[in-house]
């Protein structure tokens, strides 16, 4: 992670320069706007902005929040160690409530925001499919830390021809291709569960992730003894419950998110049926252990990255988000949004450097076009992309809940 | 630093040896303090030793306030295993064996130890030779024949579309057991040999996909260094014998050559 050491030392001088920088701006009323290239031009140099899209409010606002904190660190960071010379970070994010017209709307702002040279997020994959031709209309560039979805990179016929769609989208997160049989893999072999019931929330993410678990689970030899979707928008999950505890399934895989999938463990439970429930990472939250309660001891989700203890990189990130006093957590993707952050910032840095220490006048584009080739070390490992857009740092590990806490049980990585 | 060895003059410290921060004439002459040390020689060499033993206590324990130990980094994280391709088996090949080509390689900095190779799949065993554990240090190589056994055909998983390959890693501070997902080249060629080899076992399991003989494109020894440089499966008149009764127990044989490129990993 790129500066954290410093963070610690110097919040308090920087808490008082950001103040007196925040009033010199007031009193020059803010700068001047280069008409082409993007960032404001203020005595103090120019300022980027970095557009956060995520679930703000909402059921999911956890992770959203977390998203929008991580890359504000980011930011924060890059402003203290003057990292692009002449430039400085602000981030504004907006809400898109989980929602896919709100994130489109929200990409439509940030596209006429001249400021914006990147955006990090959404969280989740339908939210990004509805952002992405707006982006890429524009030349704009997205990173999102949490879309999992394969075809967002590869394109809708992923399985058998990939394609890249967007140039001007990318990730850091690893995709459902690889999660949904690293699932099946885990429970199949490691677990020895052998007959599965699958749930989904039709949804872009939910829906796929359970397609990729399930074509994996069968090929090992598993059976999938019952199939259900549910309403996301309810909470009385009790019908399907029934089906689960009746059709003698070992293991419950549900794709889709926390606010659904706790209370559909609990329920699943209280039927009758004591058997475990499995995830991806849109349940790794601490809120599915609230919702599930003390019956969800022994349920498991699968997260993109190896777990926080495995990298000095991650422990540092965890230490300076609390001392930057966020109010809220993290959450499963902060790293990868602090990456995806940084990632802006690298693109940003190498285009700047590249015109004479200026933005060009065609700023987004080149934004776009340096990502391709930005490669750091990052909170979550190397940073850098392939040729779809994916990250080439693709580690996924299996969590139990153990002890009120997600536990990391196994972990693997991908290296096709 | 570990407290041993002298301490050395930093920050707001002055070398012991340099004499120079003494005005000359201002302490005591270098005859009276030979005259001292002659009277009281095993005292003043008990006393030297202790302040010496108390200042390296006191280097120490300062040292471990000031530098806390670097985090230590799980050997998962330095440690990278790659599918490279097939092997040949030279005639005569012994029958219902196969082998394959990973590299593993390792970041440069701590040693890291690879202690066991495990097969997660119920229906397959797994040897290795060299046997663990071995170094997975950077800059050194290794080549590692894994053998698989395929224990029961009814039961092994024909065409998993990512299967693991299971490696446990030492290093100073932790044993480690991380799953490596080889990629779609390596599961089609898994689930071809497999194929290949209970092809005749249909009571009860899925036809494979493509029974052709697995014929690797490369000669022994050979490195795959690239992935264009992938095996190649055609039917040939050195087929794979194939069960008439009964697949039980047969046996797989992969290799594993260790190298020592590895790009930069956090």
């Amino acid at each position: 992670m790129p500066g954290k050491g410093l963070i610690v030392r110097q919040r308090s001088l920087i808490a008082i320069t950001a103040a007196l920088a925040a009033g010199a701006l007031t009193l020059t009323a803010c700068g001047s706007r280069d008409e082409n290239g993007g960032g404001s031009d203020t005595s103090g140099g120019t300022t980027v902005v970095i557009g956060v899209d995520a679930p703000l409010t909402g059921d999911l606002s956890a992770m959203g929040l977390g998203i929008k904190n991580s890359a504000d660190l980011a930011a924060k960071t890059a402003n203290e160690e003057k990292y692009v010379e002449g430039i400085s970070f602000e981030i504004e994010a907006l809400d898109d409530q989980g929602q896919p017209s709100a994130g489109q709307q929200n990409a439509t702002k940030f596209v006429a925001d001249d400021d914006v040279l990147g955006v990090v997020g959404p969280l989740n994959s339908s939210v990004g499919e509805s952002m992405q031709k707006v982006f890429d209309d524009a030349k704009l560039v997205q990173v999102s830390p949490a879309n999992t979805g394969p075809g967002l990179t590869q394109g809708p016929k992923w399985q058998t021809e990939k394609v890249r769609t967007y140039k001007s989208y990318f990730r850091t997160a690893t995709t459902d291709a690889i999660q949904g049989p690293f699932a099946a893999q885990y429970i199949y072999n490691k677990a020895k569960k052998t007959k599965v019931f699958v749930i989904d929330d039709k949804k872009t993410y939910g829906a796929g992730l359970a397609a990729t678990f399930t074509d994996e689970f069968k090929k090992l030899g598993g059976d999938v003894v019952g199939t259900e979707h549910i309403d996301p928008d309810t909470k009385d999950f009790s019908a399907v419950a029934t089906k689960v505890k009746n059709s003698g399934a070992d293991v419950v895989y549900y794709g889709g998110e926390y606010p659904q999938a706790g209370p559909l463990s609990k329920q699943i439970k209280a039927s009758g049926a004591k058997i475990p429930l499995i995830g991806g990472d849109g349940i790794y939250d601490p809120t599915f252990i609230e919702l599930a309660g003390n019956d969800g001891t022994g349920d498991l989700a699968t997260s993109v990255g190896a777990p926080v203890e495995d990298l000095p990189s991650a422990k540092d990130f965890v230490a300076d988000y609390k001392a930057a006093g966020y109010k809220e957590e993290y959450s499963a993707y902060g790293g990868y949004s602090y990456d995806s952050a940084w990632a802006i910032i690298e693109a940003v840095k190498k285009v700047v450097e590249d015109n004479d220490g200026k933005l060009p006048d065609d700023a987004r584009e080149q934004v776009t076009a340096a990502m391709q080739n930005v490669s750091f070390d990052g909170v979550t490992g190397k940073v850098s992309f392939d040729e779809f857009g994916d990250t080439t740092n693709k580690q996924l590990t299996v969590y139990s809940v153990k002890n009120g806490e997600w536990a990391p049980v196994e972990s693997g990585t991908y290296t096709g | 630093m570990s407290g041993a060895g002298p301490v050395e003059p930093g920050e707001g410290t002055r070398a012991w040896d340099a004499g120079r921060g003494v005005p000359p004439g201002r302490g005591p002459s270098r005859e009276r303090l030979a005259g001292l040390y002659a009277h009281h020689r095993r005292a003043v060499l008990a006393g030297a030793a202790a302040a010496v033993s108390l200042a390296a206590d006191g280097s120490l324990h300062t040292t471990r306030e000031e530098a806390p130990e670097p985090l230590a980094i799980a050997p998962s994280q330095v440690v990278r295993v790659t599918y490279l391709g097939a092997e040949y088996l030279p005639p005569p090949t012994p029958t219902r064996e196969f082998s394959f080509a990973v590299k593993i390689t390792a970041h440069p900095g701590p040693p890291v130890t690879v202690t066991d190779i495990p097969q997660p799949y119920s229906a397959i065993s797994l040897t290795t030779a060299p046997r663990p554990p071995f170094s997975a240090e950077a800059g050194s190589g290794h080549r590692t024949v894994i053998t698989m056994h395929v224990t029961d055909c009814t039961h092994v998983p024909r065409n998993a579309g990512l299967p693991f390959l299971d490696v446990t890693l030492r290093n100073a501070h932790v044993i480690q057991n991380h799953s490596f997902i080889l990629g779609e080249r390596y599961a089609r060629d898994v689930s071809r040999s497999i194929g290949a080899l209970c092809a005749n076992d249909t009571e009860s399991s899925a036809k494979p996909q493509d029974t052709a003989e697995f014929t690797p494109a490369h000669p022994a020894g050979s490195h795959y260094s690239d992935r264009a440089n992938q095996p190649e499966f055609h039917r040939s008149p050195h087929r794979v014998p194939l069960c008439i009764t009964s697949c039980h127990n047969k046996r797989v044989t992969a290799s594993v050559r260790l190298s020592s490129t590895f790009p930069a990993h956090a």
